[in-house]
């Protein structure tokens, strides 16, 4: 977004697109972590496992914004630290 | 004969492993701090008038055929107040690609401006020949070399609109201070297309067909202050700081109330192309609020078409100042056939 306009007709800015692929989201990175432990039973298997994504809490963009006059630009970030606990049964 | 298991899976040997998908039972319980992934506030209210702003181009009348003269009034702004600087004017020629997700084509955006030196103040223009046939429902000329291409569609008002750029140069990058841009939207008196012949006629009946836009009117801008007082502040003719007896305080809230005619929303026929008859409609306002301190309820505020009121109200907060402080008002009102009207008017906010 190079630049902007009013809409004379809806009262709304509009913006003025630069060119294509000019701006790049910020980089991305994120640290997951897993442990997992598997227990053998009669009839089943059963592993239980504790899975962390985003351990850092990084505020990693995702998307871009404008507000509505098209003058501050934003970010859209992703999933803080999120912390899974599960287990699964295999027959 | 004895059975043997593998030893990890504890599946006869042989057997393949069931997808986890279908064999497997996977229980999870999320404990994570939820909350990422929205859209957060950004940037100030579209109502707060902070730097250098294009409120509105205005055109008189608001439609008009192919030559005729159209006057367009611009509404430039700042936190000082109401601007009058050169404005630079130029006429769009080229129709927008369908691709294009704007109003108008890039192309009419980035184009040089015109031979004619900037102008303060209104000027008057004249609507090309060509309007229909460029933006409207008449067949655009062939490019040489290229395919012919299909007359444009109308917006859900059956309407077509010239646009005319006004710009003021300014030093800078844009939002930080650079060019102040904006369109007119001239709607233009096309002859109906894809109609039948009794519907084509009765459109263009001088009675009981369709009537050119006519731009709505404000009646007045009142005020209530803190002591239930109403006020007006603002009409056709009076502009300026509000009369002496509003008595606004810091952090009060002060009820706005924008009115206009009750003609202003005018009742309109439009071809439905698909019962191919005139259909009635009536138009929708729209009341745009701008102020250079406080914060507004809303920054628009209207009126639906089916809503017959000839009034808007919004709630504005005065800003907490230690010294009495002018806060200058705009207030823009629209109808969806390209009409409008402002007002402007101050208020005093007094500790």
């Amino acid at each position: 977004m190079v630049g902007r306009f009013r809409n004379g007709l809806s009262g709304l800015y509009e913006p003025i697109f630069g060119a294509q692929n000019s701006i790049r989201i910020p980089a991305f990175y994120q640290l997951d972590a897993r442990l997992e432990k598997a227990f053998t039973l009669r009839r089943f298997k059963l592993s239980v496992f504790l899975d962390v994504q985003n351990l850092t809490n990084r505020k990693n963009p995702e998307e871009l914004f404008y507000d509505e006059t098209f003058t501050t630009r934003g970010t859209i970030t992703g999933l803080p630290t999120l912390a899974v606990v599960g287990a699964r049964m295999e027959l | 004969m004895a059975r043997l298991l593998d030893q990890r899976s504890g599946r006869p040997p042989g057997r393949p492993a069931m997808p986890a998908l279908t064999a497997g039972l996977t229980v999870a319980l999320s404990v994570g701090v939820l909350g990422g992934g929205c859209k957060p506030e950004l940037g100030a209210p579209p109502s707060l008038i902070a730097q250098p702003q294009v409120l509105d181009v205005r055109p008189s009348p608001p439609e008009a055929k192919p030559g005729a003269p159209v006057l367009l009034e611009p509404l430039l702004v700042d936190p000082t107040g109401t601007l009058a600087p050169p404005v630079a004017w130029t006429t769009c020629l080229t129709p927008k690609p369908p691709a294009e997700s704007n109003a108008v084509s890039i192309t009419c955006v980035e184009q040089p401006d015109d031979d004619a030196p900037p102008v303060v103040g209104p000027i008057t223009l004249t609507v090309p020949a060509s309007a229909c046939s460029l933006f409207g429902p008449l067949t655009p000329p062939a490019q040489p070399g290229q395919p012919p291409i299909r007359p444009r569609d109308p917006d859900p008002t059956g309407g077509f609109y010239q646009p005319v750029r006004a710009a003021v140069r300014r030093q800078g990058g844009e939002g930080g201070g650079g060019d102040l841009l904006g369109f007119a939207l001239i709607r233009i008196t096309c002859d109906l297309a894809n109609a039948p012949t009794d519907v084509a006629r009765a459109f263009k009946d001088p009675v009981t067909g369709y009537h050119a836009n006519q731009a709505p009117s404000f009646e007045a801008v009142t005020v209530v202050d803190a002591t239930g007082t109403s006020i007006v502040v603002a009409g056709p003719g009076r502009a300026g700081p509000a009369p002496a007896d509003v008595a606004i305080r810091p952090g009060d809230s002060i009820e706005l109330r924008a009115s206009w005619s009750p003609e202003a929303a005018e009742v309109f026929p439009v071809f439905d192309p698909a019962t191919r008859t005139l259909v009635d409609q009536r138009e929708a306002l729209r009341v745009s609020w701008f102020m250079t301190a406080g914060e507004l309820l809303h920054d628009r505020t209207g009126r639906e078409a089916i809503d017959p009121e000839a009034f808007s109200d919004n709630t504005w907060t005065a800003p907490g100042v230690d010294v009495a402080t002018l806060v200058h008002f705009w207030v823009v009102l629209r109808d969806n056939r390209g009409g409008s009207d402002s007002l402007a008017f101050d208020l005093t906010v007094s500790p």
